[in-house]
Parts: structure tokens; C-alpha cells; sequence
């Protein structure tokens, strides 16, 4: 039997840690350019954290779609399973209604702010709790190098690959947590 | 959240200080004829006050060209009136992350960037051998004024 969970990631803890590495990274470069210096460290500022948000939602769209299995919504149900006031269980802005010739879905591009990006998972009973931790942990890292790389690939070109790395080796790990499993193992009591 | 930081350069304080500067500068000159000294310290007389005032407007113009990232003016309209009596205030609009530390270089560094900037001016017409000694000195003022503009804090945890 199959149990709908929910992980939560919280934007300020993400704009939180960006901020923060992207003070290290301003912080490593040359003294001559401070101009240039903070442009990195300004992330989270006025305009520029607008850049940041649109990156986390993508990169958070993203991330639903990796757990597709679990996180699959069909297109007669979206738009339902929204929780008031909060971004997204499998999309952004998603919106149905019925028509005569099929289903009608329309996304579009409004840009809001959330306070929790939301993922709405239907796993199986066999998935450990200790799975959903880490692969929470492995969403926010993921969200973090998104933003890094795409922050640092304007302000600070030379770092751009290492956060590009460090974005699909989270992402590889998502793909891998998703498949963990803690069921039981049964051995058959003939080889044949 | 913006920070707000004006900062206000008292004309008095500038024009005395180019003033002082030239006057002093004219007085270590040991071997110029007196003349030649007495043209190189400026002083209140209306031909004298008048090109100093023209050159604080100047660099003022230059000031507010190198920090236009942080200015925020709404104005249609501008023009190059100066006066003795008027002060220059300038209102910065900070990024939450500025490191505030860097407030008083930045007055400071304003000060000397109009000051040297003045008295190169000066110097171009009254004694062009001592004008080359103040240029460079209005550039590493305006290098000190842009170093402190962009440091930054690091960000906290907010929970």
C-alpha cells in the first residue's frame, strides 16, 4: 500500500546557504576588484534575488521530475492536490478545467515568492523514513548548486563548472535515494 | 531591506580645506618668487572662491557618476548652480548586506576625492608643476570611496 508523503524545503534556508558560499566565493577572490567582488556577494539583493527565485523554482520543478514515479500527477488531477497558498506539488501555477474535447492544462510564468517549496510523493510502504531524510537533504543541495551555478556563470565565470559538477552529482544521488528500499528480502529455499 | 546612508559634505569645511592645502603649499615654496606663491594659495576673493566652487561642482559630478549604482534621484531636471553656503548631501541607497564599517571612509574619502580634485584644478592654472602631485591623489581617494561602497557582511541565520 502505497503512503503520500510530503517533503518541505524551506526557500530562506536555501537563499541562506547560496548567500553564504557565494560570501566564500566572493571572499577568495582578488582584492584589485571590489566592484567585481560584489557582484558575487549580492545574491540575495534587490533584482538579483529575483534571478536566484526563478533558478530555485526550476531547479525544484526539476527535482519533482526525478522522482516521477512517486511524484507523478496525471492530467486530470492537477491543479487539485495544491495546497492553498503554497508552490508546488509537481509544477508551477498549474490549472485545469474540463472541457468537451479532453482536459485543458495551462501553466504560465507568474513570478511569486513561496516560503516552502512543497513535494508531494506517493511512495511505497517498503521506503524507509530515513531515505525521504536524505534525499530531502540531497533536494536542498540540489537547489543550492542550481543557484550557485547559474549565479556564478554571470558574476564569476571561473567557479561555474564547479558548481554545475557538484548540481548533477546531487542530482544523480536523488535519482539513486529514490530507489532505496527497506523491504523485506526473500530467499528461496530451492535454487531451482 | 535597503539601507539608507546620506552623508553631507559642508561646502565651509571643503573650501577652507583646499584653502589651507594651497595656502601651505605655496609657503613651503621656498625659492618661487613671492608672486608665484601668493597666486597658488586661494583664498576667499570672488575670482578665486568662484573657480574652486566651479571645480567642487565638477568633481561632485564625477562622485555621482562612480556611486550612480547607489543613488537614487528622481529628478528631470539639473544644473550647474553652486553655492559657498550649500552644502553637498548625498543620499546612498545600500544594499542589506553593505558593511556599514565603511561609512566613514566613504565620508571621508568624498571629502578628499573634491578636496584634491579642487586643488589639481587650481594647480593646472596657478603652479601647473604641483597640479601633477594632487590627480593621483583624487584617484586613490575615489578608489578608497569604491572599496568601501562594495565591502560586504556576511549573511546570518536568520533561524
Amino acid at each position: 500500500m502505497n503512503k503520500v508523503v510530503f517533503l518541505t524545503i524551506s526557500r530562506q534556508r536555501v537563499l541562506y546557504d547560496v548567500e553564504n558560499l557565494c560570501y566564500v566565493e566572493g571572499d577568495i577572490m582578488k582584492a584589485e576588484d571590489e566592484h567585481a567582488r560584489h557582484q558575487v556577494l549580492d545574491v540575495a539583493q534587490d533584482g538579483n534575488v529575483d534571478r536566484a527565485t526563478r533558478v530555485m523554482d526550476m531547479a525544484f520543478s526539476r527535482c519533482v521530475e526525478m522522482c516521477f514515479p512517486y511524484s507523478k500527477v496525471p492530467v486530470t488531477e492537477a491543479g487539485v492536490a495544491r495546497p492553498v497558498g503554497e508552490r508546488v506539488t509537481y509544477g508551477t501555477n498549474v490549472e485545469t478545467s474540463d472541457t468537451r474535447d479532453g482536459i485543458a492544462v495551462e501553466e504560465d510564468d507568474i513570478f511569486n515568492e513561496t516560503a516552502n517549496y512543497i513535494m508531494k510523493l506517493m511512495v511505497p510502504e517498503e521506503m524507509s523514513l530515513t531515505t525521504l531524510n536524505l534525499l530531502a537533504k540531497y533536494v536542498h543541495e540540489f537547489m543550492v548548486a542550481s543557484v550557485l551555478a547559474d549565479w556564478l556563470s554571470i558574476t564569476k565565470p571561473a567557479s561555474q563548472e564547479k558548481w554545475e559538477r557538484k548540481m548533477e552529482d546531487a542530482a544523480s544521488q536523488i535519482s539513486k535515494t529514490i530507489m532505496f528500499r527497506c523491504g523485506r528480502v526473500r530467499r528461496t529455499q530451492t535454487p531451482f | 531591506m535597503k539601507k539608507t546612508i546620506t552623508i553631507t559634505l559642508h561646502m565651509s569645511e571643503i573650501i577652507y580645506d583646499v584653502q589651507n592645502k594651497t595656502y601651505l603649499r605655496g609657503r613651503s615654496k621656498q625659492d618661487a618668487p613671492a608672486d608665484i606663491k601668493a597666486n597658488m594659495q586661494a583664498n576667499d576673493d570672488d575670482e578665486n572662491l568662484n573657480q574652486v566652487l566651479r571645480s567642487v561642482g565638477n568633481a561632485y559630478g564625477s562622485l555621482k557618476s562612480a556611486l550612480s549604482e547607489y543613488i537614487i534621484e528622481s529628478g528631470t531636471t539639473a544644473n550647474n548652480g553652486l553655492h559657498a553656503n550649500s552644502n553637498i548631501v548625498i543620499t546612498l541607497s545600500m544594499p542589506s548586506n553593505y558593511n556599514a564599517a565603511g561609512n566613514d571612509v566613504v565620508a571621508t574619502g568624498l571629502h578628499k576625492y573634491i578636496v584634491n580634485s579642487a586643488i589639481f584644478d587650481w594647480f593646472v592654472l596657478t603652479s601647473p608643476g604641483d597640479a601633477e602631485v594632487y590627480a593621483p591623489l583624487a584617484r586613490a581617494a575615489m578608489g578608497e570611496v569604491v572599496d568601501a561602497i562594495n565591502r560586504r557582511v556576511r549573511p546570518t541565520r536568520t533561524s
